[in-house]
């Protein structure tokens, strides 16, 4: 048993989660995401979150825009879909169920 | 004294080390093989390469010229394919055991690698219409793609449907990359013979240049000769 091992498969999980309720606050450029994932230590290495957007993209939970930038080429903002919207509904349930769980058992 | 390369990557114009590029080339090369069985593996990996033009410029600077330790923090940061393995993150569907699927994986991974069997491709370097008869030609190992071509006359003649070669054309996908030429043609795809496949493009460029200025020069001589 490895505790990076276990470790890694709850933050993929939360992952997503937080992805979609990071995205559904405000439109928001994959760096800026990045950043602050980072700082909260939910991702190890930055290429994880490009496969994971795409796949959220391609299931149709997020879109995105291209939005010009003052520093370069135009950057992809991500918005969230109504499906998407649906969809962290029923994560954010699980989670709540999760949290209380955890909450009372170790009282 | 170093060779330094002009490159675009994801938008930006950048100055970098040759060694510096070799690595750089090598990376990408290993998140193409890793991502070629996503759903969109060119977009993926152009965000990564936008992602990475970003850190070169936080970093670097707008005029310093990109060396070989640029390079390697900025894939410390970005994370190689073990390391998406590790995370677990990347992998979507078949992971429901942690250790065992974290090893087959591995294990996929590796034999994908060292894989160097011939894929089919179209052609787009010598293409008639589509690259299909010169695909076919490298799959089958035909030297020539004129005599697959002359079949396809033939089977047109004969009566069968044109619609045959449109319907290859729409199933098989053409090959975009260095990585998908080479898979074509069967050979192995390293960072090695890559580069001479762009040295060899390059050195055919510099000829048809050469061949287009000395066209220029003969005309001008003509022209001269004629008014004298």
């Amino acid at each position: 048993m490895n505790v990076e091992n276990t470790k890694a498969q709850m933050r993929k999980g939360f992952l997503e989660m937080i992805t979609l309720l990071m995205i559904s606050k405000e439109e928001s450029y994959p760096s800026d995401m990045i950043k602050r994932l980072k700082e909260k230590e939910l991702i190890v290495v930055e290429g994880t979150m490009y496969p994971l957007l795409n796949r959220l993209k391609n299931d149709e939970l997020l879109g995105y825009n291209w939005k010009e930038s003052t520093s370069g080429p135009p950057r992809k903002y991500y918005f969230i879909t109504e499906k998407g919207k649906e969809f962290l509904g029923e994560l954010q349930k699980t989670w709540h169920n999760l949290k209380t769980v955890v909450e009372t058992i170790s009282k | 004294m170093k060779k330094i390369v002009n490159i675009n990557l994801g938008g930006y114009p950048f100055t970098i080390d040759i060694d510096a590029y070799d690595k750089m080339e090598e990376y990408f090369v290993s998140l193409e093989k890793y991502f070629g069985e996503y759903d969109n593996p060119h977009e993926i990996i152009f965000d990564i390469e936008v992602r990475m033009a970003e850190l070169f410029k936080e970093n670097a600077g707008e005029h310093a010229i990109l060396s070989l330790s640029d390079v390697d923090k900025a894939i410390k940061i970005l994370g190689t394919p073990e390391d998406f393995s590790k995370d677990n993150i990347v992998d979507d569907e078949n992971n429901e055991n942690d250790e065992k699927s974290y090893k087959s994986e591995e294990s996929n991974r590796r034999s994908y690698e060292y894989r160097v069997g011939k894929k089919i491709y179209r052609d787009p370097d010598n293409k008639v219409i589509g690259g299909v008869c010169s695909g076919l030609a490298n799959y089958l190992g035909v030297p020539d793609p004129i005599w697959i071509r002359l079949l396809f006359v033939l089977l047109f003649v004969s009566g069968i449907s044109p619609l045959i070669y449109i319907i290859l054309m729409i199933i098989i996908p053409k090959a975009k990359t260095t990585a998908e030429r080479k898979e074509m043609r069967g050979e192995p795809i390293d960072i090695d013979t890559i580069a001479q496949s762009i040295e060899d493009e390059f050195n055919n460029l510099t000829d048809q240049f050469k061949g287009f200025r000395d066209s220029f020069k003969t005309k001008r001589q003509k022209r001269r000769k004629r008014r004298c």
